[in-house]
């Protein structure tokens, strides 16, 4: 097998699967626990009361903004992630099996469709809106003081996690064939 | 007016049972017993921040339990609700928080400054420096100046009614006796129906005009503060009478 097809390894592994779900896991830890955390302190220190108190819904203060922050950052982390991880791959094949960048390139660009780059940001999209939504619905729950903010914020990244992962299972099936 | 029709609410044990009251417009009931007998339970089912299982309860006539999100929403409008630690949101300042508590027809309406000179005179209707707190994040604030700030978001909207939640709980004295005598200049100048959550007997009896008490979840006693203080029931009068409460948490301790 001629080294280059390594070029089309690395692109397609990094842009179909590594880095969509290698981002969302990084969201997960950095942006859904912290989104957890913070609204579920709001519930037990009774913030989230007082803003139905004062007639307002938390639902467009305060998971709507987060979760269209989600949506569109999301796409754009998972294309700069996309496009580290293949530089840092065509630099790691040149460094460990020898292997030119405009083989590496060659190789990347023979198996190439453009539908793998709307595939990658269509995966980003959905970890963009369902990670922020889990991460919100989580918080608002939450009940019992620091204790039981602590135990939401675990259980919110447990769910989170293997949301995305079961996710990212089924969108070959949909979208790949 | 506020009405509370045979409300009933458990959780995992009954908290309240059967709970009826009526609260004439204008008046300033304080709601007073042993803890976890459900009176911020009672007084949170009053715009509808805990939904009781039976019962009703009824803001000049139209109905928290029936009301739509639009109803529930303007019902809420008509309360002012003061926070037992105040709630101020942390991420907002002072001008921030009290804003929030002015009607959205009302941002929408007024120009900045009638804004800002709102939230003002709300800060100085309960003795702060509006120069010197505006700006602050509520993590500055001491614990009574952030009760004060979550009075000044409370009033801002200009409500009918006056929700309290243990406005004193966690305040020094001097503190205490600040916030119950702005609690009065509030119910003098604003003439609002204010109910009362406490643990604060003596200031219970000097603000309010009828005191409630609660015992597992209902009514016990309800009178003037002269009542109270003449009454035989042997709570009330642990209530009312520090040596009587000693007896009885001597008695609670043999039990």
């Amino acid at each position: 097998m001629p080294l280059y097809v390594l070029g089309s390894v690395v692109a397609e592994g990094v842009i179909l699967e590594l880095g969509p779900v290698l981002t969302a896991i990084v969201m997960i830890g950095r942006v859904g626990a912290r989104i957890t955390a913070e609204l579920g302190t709001m519930q037990v220190s009774e913030q989230i009361d007082a803003l139905y108190s004062l007639g307002r819904d938390p639902v467009p203060v305060l998971a709507a903004p987060r979760i269209l922050a989600g949506m569109v950052v999301m796409p754009a982390l998972v294309a700069i992630a996309n496009g580290i991880g293949v530089i840092a791959g065509m630099v790691s094949a040149r460094a460990s099996a020898g292997l030119g960048y405009e083989s590496f390139l060659y190789g990347a660009r023979l198996f190439w469709h453009s539908w793998d780059f709307y595939y990658s940001e269509m995966k980003a999209f959905v970890f963009g809106f369902i990670i922020p939504l889990i991460s919100v619905h989580m918080g608002l729950l939450t009940r019992g003081g620091a204790e039981g903010v602590g135990r939401s914020t675990t259980a919110s990244v447990v769910f989170m996690i293997i949301t995305v992962l079961v996710l990212d299972a089924l969108f070959p099936p949909l979208f790949l064939n | 007016m506020i009405e509370y029709l045979d409300v009933y609410k458990a959780f995992d044990l009954p908290v309240l049972s059967g709970v009826s009251l009526r609260v004439e417009s204008g008046e300033t009931l304080a709601l007073i017993g042993p803890s976890g007998t459900g009176k911020s339970v009672l007084l949170k089912t009053t715009i509808g921040l805990i939904i009781p299982d039976r019962g009703d309860v009824r803001i000049d006539g139209e109905s928290v339990l029936g009301a739509d999100r639009d109803g529930l929403e303007r019902i809420r409008r008509k309360a002012g609700y003061v926070f037992q630690y105040a709630a101020l949101f942390d991420s907002m300042n002072v001008y921030e928080n009290i804003k929030l508590g002015l009607r959205d027809s009302d941002l929408k309406r007024l120009p900045d400054a009638e804004v800002l000179a709102r939230v003002c005179q709300a800060l100085e209707d309960v003795n702060l420096d509006p120069f010197q707190v505006l700006r602050k994040l509520p993590a500055e604030l001491s614990g009574g100046m952030r009760k004060r700030v979550g009075l000044a978001r409370a009033i801002v909207g200009r409500p009918d009614i006056l929700l309290y939640d243990e406005p004193v709980t966690g305040l020094d004295p001097v503190n205490a006796a600040a916030v119950e005598r702005l609690i009065t200049q509030i119910r003098e100048r604003m003439h609002v129906t204010s109910i009362i959550v406490t643990h604060n007997i003596e200031g219970a009896l000097e603000v309010s005009d009828r005191i409630v008490l609660l015992d597992r979840g209902k009514l016990r006693f309800v009178g003037t503060p002269a009542e109270f203080r003449a009454s035989n029931d042997e709570l009330v009068h642990a209530f009312a009478d520090r040596e009587a409460a000693s007896l009885a948490a001597a008695k609670l301790m043999e039990d």
